[in-house]
């Protein structure tokens, strides 16, 4: 098969599926489902929402994504109802749900605290994006994974159960090791420098001076642009020799904007830090400056314009 | 563990709220940019706390479809429910990178 009759398939179903009822029939169907898992039998919610949830799939608009909008009720019911099997559904309180508002930023954990100096100012720290954790997991566990094949083919037997177990124990060890050290791992950004710390047992602090830092290049890939991650390389300001290169940075954009602005405007730190607790008042200068250039340029179009008929007369 | 799906809902229906208006469950999902289970989960929390108030929409004489339900918060919980979404976890215009990811 081609890939033009691929694509001629694909489109011939989606067209298919639009001229007729089948997936808003299905969709509702499947929300009935998702209904009777989600709530008990005797629960009161169960037929309120079995009626309101095929209204919902009959309001949302375009057909397949009524379909897809069913399945996902499906498959969260199921998940619920097979967390309830478990018996771990936290019956989820308000406290749990909302608790009171809470500041974590600008007062740095226990972590990071030890390594900054006391006249210096704190700015934020984050943890690496949790791509990280995943891309170095899953290549100890791709390891892993060819670990125990090349022993069940190349060990004779009777060592080949040990090496296999030994093999998993020690995967599953690097792999929390991992897990522990991402969480235990920061980006630090304070008035002075850009810090990383690292490691668990063995601790690694690197930091590199706002001073020293010329260029900072961003960079995102696809995948980062999609899950909010990326990188950023930092050169130094007289040899323009990479200094130190920071990847699966969460949140990149505004990470980047904050470390331009602490390079290059502090005192726009300053006062962004010092109004912040006082509820924004949206001043827009910009909108400002836009209507009075726009009011100057009417009146002296005007004003042009009563020159002319002057002149003309 | 702040619950985002349900301070999304509740922002909706705060705005809903100030607009003297009642929505439905569909329109919840389309203005928070949430599916629909995790809405739903949000609904029946708020219902159960008493937060909310639903009622049936009304259907016309001889009119035979399944019935939408519209959402309204509680007068007396206004309040008390803006307190308690002020500050979560909503993008600022001002920089503001989140906790880690």
């Amino acid at each position: 098969m081609s890939g033009i009759e691929i694509v001629i398939g694909v489109v011939l179903g989606l067209i298919v599926n639009e001229a007729t009822d089948l997936s808003p029939w299905l969709g509702r169907v499947l929300v009935r489902w998702a209904a009777g898992l989600e709530y008990a039998e005797d629960h009161p919610q169960r037929p309120v929402r079995t009626e309101e949830l095929q209204a919902l799939i009959t309001v949302r608009p375009g057909k397949l994504l009524k379909l897809l909008t069913g399945m996902g009720f499906l498959s969260a019911a199921v998940l619920t109802r097979l967390r309830r099997l478990v018996g771990s559904d936290s019956d989820g309180s308000l406290a749990e749900a909302l608790p009171p508002r809470e500041y974590r930023e600008d007062e740095p954990t226990t972590l990071v605290a030890r390594y900054l100096f006391p006249t210096e100012r704190y700015r934020g720290e984050w943890k690496r994006h949790w791509i990280n954790v995943v891309k170095s997991g899953s290549i100890i566990l791709l390891y892993g994974v060819l670990g125990v094949w090349v022993t069940q083919l190349r060990i004779k037997p009777q060592y080949a159960g040990f090496l296999t177990a030994a093999i998993c124990v020690a995967t599953l060890f690097l792999i929390a090791y991992r897990f522990l050290g991402w969480w235990f791992d920061r980006f630090v950004i304070t008035n002075k420098r850009v810090m990383m710390t690292r490691g668990i047992l063995w601790r690694r602090v690197r930091m590199v001076p706002l001073l020293r830092v010329v260029d900072i290049q961003y960079n995102q890939t696809v995948l980062g642009r999609l899950l909010s991650y990326g990188s950023f390389t930092s050169s130094d300001r007289t040899t323009r020799r990479t200094i130190s290169q920071l990847r699966d940075l969460p949140n990149p954009n505004e990470l980047y904007l904050r470390l331009l602005e602490e390079m290059y405007e502090p005192t726009a730190v300053e006062a962004r830090l010092g109004v912040d607790d006082e509820d924004g008042e949206p001043a827009a200068p910009a909108t400002d400056e836009v209507i009075a250039g726009l009011e100057k340029l009417i009146l002296s179009i005007e004003s042009l314009i009563v020159a002319l008929g002057r002149s003309e007369r | 563990m702040v619950d985002g799906a349900l301070v999304a809902v509740l922002d909706v229906l705060l705005d809903a709220w100030d607009g003297q208006a009642e929505i439905h469950g569909w329109e919840i999902m389309h203005r928070t940019r949430r599916s629909g289970p995790s809405v739903y989960r949000a609904l029946d929390k708020l219902e159960e706390m008493g937060w909310i108030t639903a009622s049936w929409e009304e259907l016309k004489a001889g009119e035979q479809r399944p019935r939408l339900r519209y959402y309204r918060i509680v007068a007396e919980k206004v309040d008390l429910a803006r307190a308690r979404t002020a500050g979560h976890n909503r993008p600022s215009p001002r920089l503001r990178p989140r906790y880690g990811t």
